[in-house]
C-alpha cells in the first residue's frame, strides 16, 4: 500500500508536467489557421460524397417505395392505393399473423432471456461465462438455418424427435408440429432472446449495488428489493430489448418462410415476396411497406429514448461489487435451464443438420447403413450452381463490408472532426437502415435500380448495394465509437509534426481504429455471407448466393444437401465469429472499464513508465 | 450505554486480510469516525456492520442482540441500520418523496404516517420544496441531502455513512459537514462515519478511530489524537507535520520528558502513554507546522535557522526553514504581516506541549541509540498517508 501511495503521488505530479511539456512541441499554433481554411473545401467535398453514397445505397430506394405507394395507375398522384390495405384479406391476415408472431416471440424471449441474464450475472451458478458466451454465439447464428434444423427435428411426419417420442410413448400421432405459428414463435424466441439477454445482463451488471443495499438497509426483503429497485432500474433495458425483438420478429423472413410455407401461413415479409413474384404488384407491396416503415421507425425511436433516458442514469461514485445470490441446490436447476437453452438454440438444430449431412436417405432410420461421410458434400460441391453461389457470397460479403466501412469511416470522420450543425443528422442517417426491413429495402432497390435506366435487376451490383446499405448501421456504430475514443489531439500532434493529412490517416488514425474496423468488418462479413432477407427479393435466377441456394434446396426438400451446405456455411460463420470475438475482447473500452473497477491497478504503474 | 460492539472482527479477500482483528465499542448517541488511507478496510468494516459482508470471524453486537457471531447472521434488512453511500444511491426511478418514503412504506406504517415522516425528514434537511423532483433534477448537494433524509426517516439504530461528502466540491462539503453535525446533535443518532479527509474526521467525531492496513492504530477524542499521535502514521494522517529526531536529555518525570531537538532547542514534552523513555534515548517527535514560531534572530542562538522558502497565501505565509542538523527543512507557518524573506536568519521556538513523542509501530517504540543519519531516521519507517485533497480529486 505504502509503495502505491508514493507511486500515485509521483504519477499525478508527473501528469500535468508531461502534458505541458508536450504542449509546445505537439501543437504549434501557426500551422493551425491555414489548415482550417484549406480543409473547409475538402470538408464540403467529403460531405457531398457521403450524401451521394447514402442516397445511392438507401435513400433513393426507400424514397422510391414511398413514391410508388402514391402513384396512380395513370401516373398521377393518389392516396387511393392505401385503400388496398382494407380490401385485400391476405394483407390483413399477414399483418395479424406478424403481430401475433411478434408478441409471442417477445414473451418467449423474455422468458428465456431474463432468467438467463439473472443467472449468469447475479448468481453463483457454475459455468456462467460459458452460457454467456453461447448467448452471444446464438446471436451470430443464422436463424433460418436453425429453422431448417427444427424441420428435421419436429417435422410432423419425419421429425426425428417426433418419431422418437412416438416410439417411446407408443403415440399414434406425432406430438409436435413445427409448421405452426407456435413452432415459428418457438424457433424465433430461441434466436432472438439475446436481444433481451444482452442489454438486461449489461444493466444488471452496471447497477450500482448501493441502490439495492440502500433498500435492504431500510428493511426491504430480498424480494421487495428485486421488485421495487432492481426491476425498475433495469426496466428500460428490458423494454428496449423487447422492442428490438418485436420489430425483428415481425419482419423476419427466413424462419417464417420455411416454417409457414407448408400451411400457407403468411406474415408481412412473406406476403411481400409473393406480391413481388410474377405478376408483380409493386404498388401493393409499396403500400404495405410504408406504414410498416413508419411504425418501426417510431418503435426504434422509443427504444433509443429508453436507452439514453436521463431519468434512468445513475450518478456514479466508486462502483462497488455486485451481490451474488447463492442458489444452493437451485444451482442445478439453473444449470439445467441454461443447458436447455443452449441445447435448443444451438446444439439440437445445428447438430441435426450435421447428422443429416451424413445421411444417405431421409426416410430411412439413422444407422451405419444409412451413413455416407462425403456423399452429400460431394453432391453439393459438385454442382456448379453452388460453387458459383459460394464465390458470389464471398465476393458480395467482402465487397459489401468494405463499401460500408468506407462510408462509415467517412461519416464518423465528418462527425468527429468537423463542426457542422448537420453532423447530428449524419448519426441518425447512418442508423436509419436499422428501421428498414430487408424485404422493404429489397423492394425499394428493385423499384429504383432493376428497370431502365439502370437495368441492374438480378445483377451482383444490386446485391452489393443492398448488402452495403444494410451493413451501414452496425459498421458505423463500431467505427464511430472507435473514432470517439481516439481524440483529435493524436491526429493534430501528427499534423503538427509536419505529416500530411493522408499520412496522418495512414500512420495514426487507421492503425488506432484497426480493432474497431476489424470487428465491424468481420461481424458484417458473417451477417452478409448468409444474407437471405434481401437476397430472395433480388434473386432472379441469375446470380445465386449461398442463402438463396439453401432456401431453394429446402423448398425442394433436398434435406441431405441442405444439411451439408448448412454445415459449410456454419463453419465459415463460426471461424469468423470466433476471430471477431477475440478482437472485440480487446476493445480499448474494455480495459478502461476494468481499470475503473480497480483504480489501484492503474495507479501502481511505475512512475518511469508513466512519465 | 454501550450500543454497538465489534470484537475481533476479521475479513479477508483471498489471502490478504482486509480487516484484521478490529475491536471497537460505540456508545449510544456517539459519532465515531473511521479515518485511514485508501484501501485500509474502512468500507469493509462498515459493510460488515451493515450486513452486506459476512466477517470471517469475530462478533458484532447491537445492544444485547448478537448480529454476527458463531452461527448467527442477521441480514441487513433486519438490522435497522441506515446507510448513506458515497454515490448517494438514490433510486433514479423514484421521486424525492418516494425515495425518502421508501423506508416507512416498507415498514407498512400507513399512508398518513409515511407522509408525515417523509415531510419531517425532508424538512430536517431543508428540502421541503423539492419533493416531487427526480434525482437527476437535483444538484449534488441536494442529492446528498435526500440520501441523508432517506437514511434518517426510519429512526435507525445506527447511521452509517461511507465518505458521503467526497463527491461534493469544497464549499458544499463544508456546508454539508456542519449540516451533518447539526443533525447528529439534534437527533442524537449513533453514527459511524467513514472518511479519509482529516478535516471531516476531526470536526465530526466524538471519537476518532485511525485505521491502517485493516487494524485500528489509535482511538480517542479528536483533539487528543491530533495532539498526541502515537505513531508517525497517525501524526501524518491528521495533517501536515514535522517528524524529527530528538534526544532525551534527562529522566522522564510527571511533568514530561526533557528533550533536545536538532538545532539545540530544548523542550519538555508530555510523556507518551505507552512507551518509557530513558535519558539518552533517541526518539521521534511530531510537531505541527502551526506550533513552530519564528522570530528574527542571529545565527548561533538555540534554534537558529534560515528561511529557504516562503509562500504567501494571503492570510498566512508558509515557510520552509533549514535547521542545522536536519536533512529536511522544517515546515512552519506564520502571519502574513511582518513576514520573513528567503535567506533571512530566524530563530525557531516551540512550546513543549506541542511536541508529541511518536513510536513507529509496535516492536520499535524508540529509535535505537547511536542512530545513523539523525535527519532522515525519524521519517524512514513511517508510511505516508495519502494527501487527502489529491485522493478525492482522483
Ligand atoms: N469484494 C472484494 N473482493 C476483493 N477485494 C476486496 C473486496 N472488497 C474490498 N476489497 C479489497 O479490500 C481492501 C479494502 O477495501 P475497502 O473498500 O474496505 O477500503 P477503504 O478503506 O474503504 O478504501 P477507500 O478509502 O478507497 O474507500 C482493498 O484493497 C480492496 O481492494
Ligand atoms: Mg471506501
Amino acid at each position: 500500500m505504502t509503495l502505491s501511495h508514493s507511486a500515485t503521488s509521483t504519477v499525478s505530479e508527473a501528469g500535468p508536467r508531461a502534458r505541458s511539456a508536450s504542449g509546445p512541441a505537439g501543437g504549434p499554433t501557426p500551422g493551425r489557421a491555414p489548415r482550417r481554411r484549406r480543409s473547409t473545401g475538402f470538408e464540403r467535398a467529403m460531405r457531398v460524397v457521403w450524401t451521394l453514397a447514402l442516397l445511392a445505397l438507401v435513400g433513393y430506394p426507400i424514397a422510391q417505395v414511398f413514391g410508388q405507394s402514391i402513384v396512380a395507375e395513370d401516373g398521377g398522384i393518389t392516396l387511393s392505393n392505401y385503400a388496398l390495405l382494407g380490401t385485400e384479406p391476405q394483407l390483413l391476415a399477414a399483418i395479424r399473423n406478424s403481430l401475433w408472431i411478434a408478441c409471442g416471440t417477445v414473451l418467449g424471449s423474455l422468458l428465456i432471456g431474463l432468467p438467463l441474464a439473472w443467472f449468469t450475472v447475479r448468481t453463483d451458478m457454475p459455468m456462467r461465462r460459458f452460457f454467456r458466451g453461447s448467448a452471444v454465439l446464438t446471436f451470430a447464428a443464422p436463424s433460418f438455418i436453425a429453422a431448417l434444423g427444427w424441420v428435421l427435428l419436429l417435422g410432423p411426419r419425419n421429425g426425428v424427435l417426433n418419431t422418437t417420442l412416438m416410439s417411446i410413448f407408443g403415440l399414434e400421432e406425432s406430438p409436435f408440429n413445427i409448421f405452426t405459428a407456435w413452432g415459428i414463435i418457438f424457433v424465433l424466441s430461441l434466436f432472438l432472446y439475446p436481444l433481451v439477454f444482452l442489454p438486461v445482463s449489461a444493466a444488471l451488471e452496471g447497477i450500482d449495488p448501493a441502490l439495492e443495499h440502500a433498500a435492504a438497509s431500510l428493511g426491504a426483503s430480498r424480494w421487495r428489493v428485486l421488485r421495487t429497485v432492481t426491476f425498475p432500474v433495469i426496466a428500460p433495458a428490458l423494454i428496449a430489448g423487447a422492442i428490438l425483438v418485436f420489430v425483428s420478429s415481425a419482419i423476419i423472413f427466413g424462419p417464417v418462410a420455411i416454417l409457414g410455407a407448408p400451411t400457407g401461413f403468411q406474415t408481412i415479409p412473406t406476403v411481400l415476396l409473393s406480391l413481388m413474384q410474377f405478376p408483380p404488384r409493386i404498388e401493393v407491396a409499396a403500400v404495405i411497406s410504408v406504414p410498416i416503415l413508419v411504425i418501426i421507425a417510431a418503435l426504434l425511436l422509443i427504444q433509443r429514448k429508453l436507452v439514453g433516458g436521463r431519468r434512468f442514469t445513475v450518478i456514479g461514485g466508486k462502483p462497488g461489487r455486485q451481490d451474488v445470490t447463492h442458489l444452493g441446490a437451485g444451482r442445478y436447476l439453473a444449470v439445467a435451464f441454461c443447458t436447455a437453452v443452449v441445447g435448443l438454440s444451438l446444439v439440437l438444430p445445428f447438430g441435426m443438420l450435421l447428422v443429416t449431412s451424413f445421411r444417405k436417405a431421409l426416410g430411412r432410420p439413422l444407422g451405419w447403413d444409412n451413413f455416407t461421410l462425403t456423399g452429400n458434400y460431394e453432391e453439393v460441391f459438385g454442382r456448379p450452381l453452388i460453387a458459383a453461389a459460394m464465390g458470389n457470397s464471398f465476393a458480395l460479403a467482402i465487397g459489401g463490408t468494405l463499401l460500408a466501412l468506407l462510408v462509415a469511416l467517412l461519416a464518423s470522420w465528418l462527425v468527429h472532426r468537423t463542426k457542422a450543425r448537420s453532423n447530428a443528422l449524419i448519426v441518425g442517417a447512418m442508423a436509419a437502415p436499422l428501421a428498414f426491413p430487408g424485404a422493404v429495402l429489397g423492394i425499394g432497390l428493385i423499384i429504383a435500380y432493376a428497370a431502365q435506366p439502370f437495368g441492374l435487376g438480378g445483377t451482383l451490383t444490386i446485391l452489393l448495394i443492398a448488402y452495403a446499405g444494410s451493413a451501414l448501421p452496425l459498421t458505423f456504430a463500431y467505427v464511430h465509437a472507435g473514432m470517439g475514443q481516439i481524440g483529435a489531439e493524436v491526429e493534430e500532434a501528427s499534423r503538427g509534426l509536419g505529416a500530411s493529412w493522408a499520412r496522418t490517416w495512414r500512420r495514426i488514425t487507421v492503425p488506432l481504429l484497426r480493432p474497431s474496423l476489424l470487428a465491424a468488418g468481420l461481424l458484417n462479413f458473417v451477417l452478409l455471407f448468409r444474407e437471405l432477407e434481401m437476397s430472395v427479393f433480388l434473386y432472379t435466377g441469375a446470380n445465386p448466393t449461398v442463402a438463396t441456394v439453401l432456401y431453394n434446396l429446402a423448398s425442394e426438400s433436398l434435406y441431405q444437401r441442405v444439411g451439408a451446405l448448412s454445415v459449410v456455411i456454419l463453419l465459415i460463420n463460426i471461424v469468423v465469429t470466433v476471430i471477431a470475438m477475440r478482437l472485440l475482447d480487446r476493445r480499448p473500452g474494455e480495459s478502461a472499464r476494468r481499470s475503473r473497477r480497480s483504480p489501484s491497478v492503474v495507479l501502481d504503474t511505475p512512475p518511469e513508465e508513466a512519465a | 450505554m454501550t450500543h454497538l460492539v465489534l470484537s475481533r472482527l476479521t475479513k479477508s479477500f483471498g489471502a490478504a486480510p482486509v480487516v484484521d482483528g478490529v475491536d471497537l465499542s460505540i456508545q449510544e448517541g456517539e459519532a465515531v469516525v473511521l479515518l485511514g488511507p485508501s484501501g485500509c478496510g474502512k468500507t469493509t468494516c462498515l459493510r460488515m456492520i451493515a450486513g452486506f459482508e459476512r466477517p470471517d470471524s469475530g462478533e458484532i453486537r447491537l445492544r444485547d442482540q448478537v448480529l454476527v457471531g458463531g452461527r448467527t447472521f442477521v441480514p441487513p434488512e433486519r438490522r435497522r441500520m441506515s446507510v448513506v453511500f458515497q454515490s448517494y444511491a438514490l433510486w433514479p426511478h423514484l421521486s424525492v418523496r418516494e425515495n425518502v418514503g421508501y423506508g416507512p412504506t416498507t415498514a407498512k406504517v400507513g399512508r398518513t404516517e409515511v407522509r408525515r415522516r417523509t415531510d419531517e425528514a425532508l424538512a430536517m434537511v431543508q428540502l421541503d420544496g423539492l419533493a416531487d423532483r427526480y434525482a437527476h433534477q437535483l444538484s449534488g448537494g441536494q442529492q446528498q441531502r435526500v440520501a441523508l433524509a432517506r437514511a434518517l426517516v426510519n429512526d435507525p439504530a445506527l447511521l452509517l455513512l461511507d465518505e458521503p461528502l467526497s463527491n461534493l466540491d469544497t464549499r458544499l462539503r463544508e456546508e454539508m459537514r456542519s449540516e451533518i453535525k447539526r443533525i447528529h446533535r439534534s437527533l442524537g443518532v449513533t453514527m459511524v462515519y467513514v472518511t479519509h479527509d482529516q478535516a471531516e474526521a476531526l470536526s465530526l467525531a466524538d471519537r476518532l478511530v485511525v485505521m491502517h492496513s485493516g487494524r485500528i492504530v489509535q482511538v480517542g477524542a479528536p483533539e487528543d489524537v491530533y495532539r498526541h499521535p502515537r505513531t508517525s502514521f497517525v501524526a501524518r494522517a491528521l495533517g501536515a507535520t514535522n517528524l524529527l529526531p530528538a534526544t532525551a536529555c534527562g529522566p522522564s518525570s510527571p511533568e514530561g520528558v526533557p528533550l533536545r531537538l536538532p538545532g539545540g532547542i530544548t523542550v519538555t514534552a508530555p510523556r507518551p502513554a505507552d512507551v518509557a523513555v530513558q535519558a539518552g534515548d533517541v526518539v521521534a517527535v511530531s510537531i505541527r507546522p502551526v506550533d513552530l514560531r519564528l522570530s528574527s534572530g542571529s545565527p548561533g542562538a538555540a534554534g537558529a535557522a534560515r528561511v529557504s522558502e516562503a509562500l504567501f497565501f494571503g492570510d498566512h505565509v508558509q515557510y520552509a526553514v533549514d535547521l542545522p542538523g536536519l536533512a529536511e527543512p522544517l515546515k512552519t507557518t506564520g502571519p502574513s504581516l511582518g513576514r520573513f524573506d528567503v535567506g533571512q536568519d530566524v530563530v525557531v521556538q516551540v512550546d513543549g506541549t506541542a511536541v508529541a513523542i511518536v513510536s513507529d509501530g509496535p516492536g520499535s517504540p524508540v529509535l535505537g541509540q547511536d542512530d545513523h543519519h539523525p535527519g532522515s531516521s525519524a521519517t524512514a519507517g513511517a508510511p505516508l498517508p495519502p494527501a487527502p485533497a489529491g485522493r478525492s480529486a482522483a
